[in-house]
């Protein structure tokens, strides 16, 4: 690793989604107070559904996030805490949940709370959808009986694709996934007109989708950029991008968002403009991001002349299959997006997508991210490093950290890990030359 | 001790033994189900002996280079059991996924016993929505097609109705030693129930049943043996077993448990399936309508909760207190035991909350928790008693 301290080259037009963002957290900051009814979300992105209603939708991973991202997020996690949520638990759930006390319960005397913390409005209904994530259920759940047991809610399961009869997109066990997926989408629209009173625009919904298919489809245009050499963005920039097609998904100004993105990352080609200055080492992220350490380990690694060329997290999620949505008849390729989300595979079938991606983009090497309180993510990754690694004969470095914790984060580990695997890829380039 | 729950025991403390000599002896199938909800009556219908697997008590090796350690000990341990080899004598697992960490114990054994037949099912979590009755038939329905698949010999209504009979007569009869004690707290220490039910997961159903019957009138004829010792109701430890020396622990310092709502105790037992009618649809019914009897943490169901269960087991059992135990990185439980804690503490009974754990556990330091815990609350009894 060389002595110079270097700074990973971030995409500028990733801070055009600020004014989106901004946006966003207004509208839900002021929803009541302009007589919309709100929605937890505890899980995927199904916004559409709530924006044909009116409905402003809080995503409970979001804002956890969004906390973390503003460094906020350890008081309500002490205020969980102290409530009884041990520090095992999700930490977004435990980051919400506190923000959950403070909306129900007011904050504490004497606790200084920051203002997305202590800002939370008070659900009006409450949806669960989070593939594989049971955790997600018993989070909602928690919240449910803080707020009394008295707000209406519903839940929608993503069955788990296990692999057994086919394989990605295709047989027996993908499309009975896919069917009662899309089953409970129905009811759920009955659910959004039993509360609201108001009957489902479908030509609303499918004006929408078309919108989501069209800034999809631009966003994994401008990542599928990356496989060119050098680089020119990273994952580091596709997680801080993600909001568009995450919390935003159908928000005005997603779609211009993702093709500003997408020129941003061609005009790099142009120039021959690298994401990392001297990109040596291409590698994967398997696992989802540290939000409190996004910019931090985009650096780190970018010291180590090393481009996170791809991730999982970026790549298999977030309407990664935007070709499969009918914009007329959306409700099926609404399900084959979440049937076949990245945390909703079995390791045969994940295990078969990184190793293609790793191909596509030249991958070196893993970089294995176990978020210690996420067990969707962390449930199948040894298996994974083991498939993976032997298949490709490319090194791993697993380390644990977390989503928005950072009591699990050691940074003397990921150095050494980081440096053994990138000292094992130099090796082995050697000694093939 | 009574030489029937002598060898009740010795069946709790090794399970797996009685599995594979009855396998030898009667050159049978063994499909092990991971906890908790998986009918057992379907695999028994099919000619098996259903195994609900257990978490060992050994340490864990081999798992290690196939989880992270930080899941809880009964997906490690049966992990690690299947790495060993130790699952070998199963000719067939089922997983319910009662939770997402389930999810990782199967894909281990994917890998480490592709030689086991797997069935992986998501049995409904939020019970009440509209399909959850019609899904969990479904998929009932394909497990007894497994079943039959793997001995050989296919579930149909009646074989289903008569295996549906015998665990409900094998539950009342457990049932009825759990009324026993709670009419005379101490008659059975709180190990010995819960090897009574354990030993009731991994042996033939019809064994079990004989020796309690056999047990029974022995238990009937026992007294109380101390009216000094602190009522205690033992709550949570949901998929695993407690770990034996802290239900001793629980005694020697002066506590007696009157009653539970472990996994390895009541929670198991409470419910019966209805006789009548489709016997595939009264198991998809008993697995909903269960939670109505003992609410269970991994189940979403705006019907049920578990705390206000247990405040009324606690009242009913008149009970002076409640130790919760809880395994650690068990998500379900953690994410309810708040609103227990909350509701313990606002109906005024005293409660203290134990973290189990797979390897490593300060039983001393247990000792001195629990020895203070049941002295305040014997201090309380003794205050509100006026003695």
């Amino acid at each position: 690793m060389s002595d110079e301290v270097k700074k990973a080259n971030r995409l500028v037009s990733t801070k055009l989604a600020k004014k989106m963002v901004d946006e966003y957290w207004n509208f839900i900051r002021t929803a009541k107070e302009e007589g919309k009814l709100v929605c937890l979300l505890t899980g995927a992105a199904i916004n559409p559904f709530f924006m044909v209603m009116d409905i402003a939708w809080l995503q409970g991973n979001g804002y956890a996030s969004r906390t973390a991202g503003r460094h906020e997020e350890r008081v309500p996690q002490q205020a969980s805490e102290a409530r009884g949520y041990v520090r095992e638990l999700c930490s977004y759930a435990r980051t919400h949940i506190g923000c959950s006390l403070f909306t129900e319960r007011g904050v504490p005397e004497g606790v200084e709370a920051g203002e997305i913390a202590s800002g939370m409005p008070k659900p009006d209904m409450m949806v669960s959808f989070y593939p594989s994530c049971t955790s997600a259920l018993h989070w909602q759940q928690s919240v449910y009986r803080l707020f009394g047991k008295k707000i209406p809610s519903f839940n929608i399961i993503v069955p788990f694709r296990w692999g057994k009869n086919g394989g990605y997109m295709h047989g027996q066990e993908y499309q009975e996934c896919v069917a009662f997926v899309v089953k409970q989408l129905r009811e759920f629209v009955r659910f959004l007109e039993d509360v609201t009173g108001r009957r489902f625009d479908w030509d609303r919904l499918s004006e929408l989708m078309l919108y989501v298919k069209q800034a999809a489809i631009l966003r994994l245009e401008a990542m599928a950029l990356c496989k060119a050499k050098p680089a020119p963005a990273n994952f580091f920039d596709w997680s801080i991008s993600l909001g568009p097609v995450n919390y935003l998904t159908g928000w005005p100004g997603t779609r211009e968002f993702y093709e500003q993105l997408k020129a941003d990352v061609e005009g790099r080609i142009a120039r021959g403009e690298s994401s990392v200055p001297n990109e040596k080492y291409r590698l994967f992220w398997q696992g989802i991001m540290n939000w409190n350490k996004i910019g931090w380990l985009a650096d780190k690694f970018a010291n180590f002349d090393a481009c996170i060329v791809a991730g999982a997290y970026t790549h298999f999620a977030f309407w990664h299959e935007p070709w499969a949505i009918d914009p007329e008849n959306p409700l099926e390729g609404i399900a084959i997006n979440f049937v076949e989300h990245e945390l909703n595979q079995g390791v045969p079938l994940f295990a078969d997508r990184i190793v293609e991606a790793c191909r596509e983009y030249s991958v070196d090497g893993l970089v294995v991210h176990g978020p210690r309180t996420c067990k969707p993510w962390t449930n199948p990754q040894f298996l994974l490093v083991d498939d993976v690694t032997k298949r490709l004969g490319i090194p791993a470095a697993v380390f644990e950290g977390d989503m928005v914790d950072t009591v699990y984060y050691q940074d003397g580990l990921i150095d050494t890990k980081v440096e053994a695997m990138l000292e094992a890829i130099a090796a082995k380039r050697a000694q093939i030359a | 001790m009574s030489k029937i729950l002598t060898k009740l025991s010795a069946v709790a403390a090794r399970p797996y033994e009685a599995a594979r000599e009855w396998k030898t002896e009667h050159s049978g199938k063994v499909i092990g189900a991971f906890p908790m909800h998986v009918p057992c009556e379907i695999a028994h219908a099919a000619g098996a002996l259903p195994v609900i697997l257990q978490e060992s008590r050994e340490p864990i090796t081999m798992a290690n280079a196939y989880i992270y350690p930080f899941y809880c000990g009964i997906v490690r341990s049966v992990a690690d059991d299947a790495a060993r080899g130790k699952l070998s004598f199963l000719d067939a697992a089922i997983f319910g996924i009662t939770c997402t960490q389930e999810f990782g114990a199967a894909e281990i054994l994917r890998v480490v016993a592709p030689e086991t037949p797997l069935a992986v099912f998501q049995l409904p979590i939020a019970l009440r929505e509209s399909w959850a009755l019609s899904e969990a038939t479904t998929m009932l329905a394909k497990f007894a097609d497994i079943a039959g698949g793997v001995t050989g010999q296919a579930v149909d209504k009646g074989s289903l109705a008569n295996s549906i009979r015998l665990f409900n007569r094998h539950r009342t009869l457990m049932r009825t030693i759990y009324d026993l004690r709670r009419g005379n707290p101490g008659i059975l220490a709180a190990k010995e129930m819960m090897d009574i039910v354990k030993s009731g997961m991994v042996m033939p159903r019809e064994r079990h049943l004989s020796m309690l019957e056999q047990l029974l009138p022995e238990l009937r004829e026992r007294k109380r043996p101390s009216a000094d010792e602190v009522p205690i109701f033992v709550s949570g430890h949901l998929c695993e077993a407690p770990p034996t020396e802290i239900l001793d622990l629980i005694e020697e310092v002066g506590g007696v448990v009157v009653d539970d709502d472990l996994y390895h105790g009541f929670r198991h037992i409470a419910t019966d399936v209805r006789e009548n009618g489709n016997p595939i649809e009264a198991l998809a019914e008993w697995y909903l309508e269960k939670n109505l009897v003992v609410p269970c943490p991994t189940k979403v169901d705006p019907e049920a909760d578990w705390h206000e269960y247990l405040t009324r087991a606690v009242r009913l059992s008149r009970a002076a207190g409640v130790i919760v135990l809880a395994p650690k990185y068990c998500d379900p439980l953690f994410f309810y035991y708040p609103d227990v804690k909350e509701t313990l503490e606002a109906q005024a009974i005293p409660h203290l909350l134990i973290e189990t754990e797979h390897e490593a556990m300060s039983i001393e330091g247990m000792r001195t928790r629990l020895e203070t815990f049941v002295d305040t609350v014997r201090h309380r009894q003794q205050l509100r008693l006026g003695t």
